[in-house]
């Protein structure tokens, strides 16, 4: 029996960084304007791709935290700043113990001990300040947020590859029910790094130039790098509220939808009966939609299934590229947009669709009130999240 | 319901310890569990399976034996402070040598969720499942996450954590022996015989407990398997140092470890 969440937690603050650009507002206002933010790798790279690079400068770390300081972290900590005031609010409101932290990431710090493993393969030492714990390691940036933001309550990672950011959403539902918070900061990160763009490669399921979600002739993802935090809370003010996560497995194939989509579809009914919503109350779904040949097939299928032809549906990775991990919590952030502006973004890159897609892909940026808008997020695993945001009452 | 009211009996349990030394009652009773042993996996992707999905593998087989339960519809919780690292190593050299062209078999086998997904697939489990990462808070992140599912959703989770040896390659001071411990859990008042008995899982006032570099990330897991062993109750603490201190208390019930009456339970005592 899942928990009913019928009136939800408000989601009180969001900030996201991506290709788009470096704060929520130029974020939004390139999903608005339906442009691209992918282009060439920013280093070298055996193939043709294009990726979604941060268009702008990270700042490094505080001296205070110069040993946690990695791509990924400076991430965290640009988003963190955006968030200071509400976050420092809640902490004010809540009490710092009652705050918890729950990141989903699937690079972590890789990218830093790639060019560690490098220096030390010619060398034979690792580079001063490198460190297991606290540069490659998965809770390297909960360290970081919790000393910038203050906040003392369980702070962990979620990492199950492109579903993580979706899930964490069902860590802090499940964490604000169960009483071991007041408030969770929520969020996902995940930057550029050779191992990521050169194993998508090595699976053929790397595009060579902008990816085309449910395009008909889509050949694969783009890489991302970004982020997004959200701030969720018992109760306060905000532009949406969380209404149900569902959570399944496909237990199918490592890298390979169910081609039905049947675990997808499984999780999209679970976050409606959490929700306590029917299929026809959802006003837009953010397709998890990769412009991999199987995944969009066999996502179409399972919305299809659900929803039939009437809800429009949108992929936003022909703008941001697949960020991975960072994927879902950033579509979040669409998907509350969809919400507070009531309006959809076009699903860039189906030009022309699929005609073997036959569900309704938004065409161009549309004015359209959004009372309901459920994402999903899928993953290597079979890992299948869905989440549902609602209309602040 | 809310977590501080939760008392989580414990049904089974699974471990694999080699080199560590097991603390109170049970190294007296001369607990071994060195031997890594599973049919979770069917014998082709064993072969191929890393040293954490092993482990993994053996030991959430070890628990779900003792416990009795279906692993088919039994929701999950993974947890590991390094993931796949035996995995990500063998990709960086592939990264630094030659062309850099990296394998695909080893690249989708390196997400932190690898276990998660390879034994769901083996096991037809459609389920909840979970892949957590708290450095060497993972074993308490894990149980507030197993306390979190209890509260809300249902009647059993297993939870499960593990993490290879060491990378020295990237760690020289570590020098770590890989560990994996599980445990079923599930919510009081069923009625079924358990090993022991969880509540008061939370924070305290106080500084959390020891750590010595060389601790395995998952070594809170072993205290708190080695408590249900030990003939008292105690709180075990399941954070090494810091100002945050996680415990949870612990009360021994009438089933001993390796004497279940539930067949499979591979833990044996030695001679």
């Amino acid at each position: 029996m899942l928990p009913s969440m019928h009136a939800g937690y408000p989601v009180t603050a969001r900030a996201a960084c991506n290709a788009l650009g470096m704060t929520t507002e130029a974020v939004l206002a390139g999903l608005c304007a339906g442009q691209t933010g992918l282009g060439p790798a920013p280093f070298e790279l055996p193939f043709a791709t294009a990726v979604g690079a941060l268009p702008g400068p990270l700042p490094p770390l505080p001296v205070s935290l110069s040993e946690f300081d990695t791509r990924l972290t400076r991430i965290a900590a640009w988003l963190a700043a955006e968030l200071r005031i509400p976050l420092g609010r809640a902490i004010a409101a809540w009490g710092a113990p009652r705050v918890a932290i729950v990141i989903a990431s699937s690079t972590a710090g890789i990218g830093a001990t790639e060019h560690a493993f490098g220096v030390r393969l010619a060398t034979g030492s690792l580079p001063a300040g490198y460190s297991l714990s606290r540069t490659h390691s998965f809770q390297a940036v909960v360290e970081v947020l919790r000393a910038l933001s203050g906040a003392r309550g369980p702070g962990y990672v979620v990492s199950t590859a492109c579903s993580s950011s979706n899930k964490v959403f069902g860590a802090a539902q499940r964490l604000l029910s169960a009483g071991f918070a007041d408030a969770v900061l929520v969020g996902g990160i995940d930057t550029l790094c050779q191992t990521t763009l050169r194993g998508f490669h090595s699976l053929g399921i790397l595009s060579s130039q902008a990816c085309r979600p449910f395009g008909r002739d889509r050949d694969g993802v783009s890489i991302g790098e970004g982020g997004a935090l959200l701030l969720l809370e018992r109760h306060g003010e905000g532009p949406a509220r969380l209404l149900g996560v569902g959570e399944t497995s496909d237990a199918h194939h490592m890298t390979q939808p169910h081609p039905e989509g049947a675990g997808a579809r499984a999780a999209m009914e679970l976050a409606l009966s959490a929700a306590a919503l029917s299929p026809g109350e959802i006003d837009h779904v953010n397709a998890h939609g990769t412009g991999t040949p199987l995944n969009d097939t066999s996502e179409a299928l399972a919305i299809l299934g659900l929803f039939g032809v009437e809800v429009p549906v949108a992929s936003t990775k022909g703008y941001t590229g697949h960020m991975l991990g960072a994927a879902a919590a950033v579509e979040a952030v669409f998907a509350i947009d969809a919400i507070e502006q009531g309006r959809l973004p076009l699903s860039l890159g189906a030009d022309p669709p699929d005609p073997a897609i036959r569900v309704q892909l938004t065409r161009a940026s549309t004015a359209q009130r959004c009372r309901h808008v459920l994402s999903n997020a899928f993953a290597f695993g079979g890992s299948n999240a869905a989440v549902v945001f609602g209309a602040s009452a | 319901m809310s977590a501080d009211a939760l008392i989580v009996e414990v049904l089974g349990v699974g471990s694999f310890s080699p080199g560590h030394v097991w603390p109170g009652a049970a190294a007296a009773a001369g607990l071994v569990d060195a031997t890594l042993a599973t049919s979770l996996l069917p014998l082709r992707a064993r072969g191929r399976a890393s040293p954490l999905t092993l482990m993994f593998a053996h030991v959430i087989e070890q628990a779900v034996a003792q416990a009795g339960a279906d692993i088919h519809s039994l929701p999950i919780i993974y947890g590991s402070a390094y993931g796949e690292m035996t995995t990500t190593l063998r990709l960086l050299e592939m990264l630094h040598a030659g062309d850099g062209r990296l394998s695909p078999a080893r690249f989708q086998a390196s997400v932190h969720n690898t276990a998660a997904g390879q034994i769901s697939i083996a096991q037809g489990n459609r389920c909840f499942t979970t892949s957590l990462a708290a450095g060497h808070e993972t074993v308490a992140m894990c149980l507030v996450e197993a306390w979190s599912w209890l509260a809300s959703h249902g009647e059993q989770v297993l939870v499960v954590c593990a993490d290879e040896q060491a990378p020295s390659v990237l760690e020289p001071s570590a020098g770590y022996e890989p560990l994996a411990v599980a445990f079923l859990l599930e919510r009081t008042g069923r009625g079924r015989r358990s090993l022991a008995r969880l509540s008061a899982l939370g924070t305290r006032p106080g500084l959390g407990g020891p750590r010595a570099p060389s601790d395995n990330p998952c070594l809170p897991g072993l205290r708190l398997l080695a408590a249900m062993v030990d003939p008292g109750p105690q709180d075990v603490i399941l954070n090494p140092v810091s100002d945050l201190r996680w415990q949870v208390h612990v009360q021994p019930t009438a089933l001993v470890p390796g004497n279940s009456g539930a067949s499979g339970n591979s833990r044996s005592e030695s001679p």
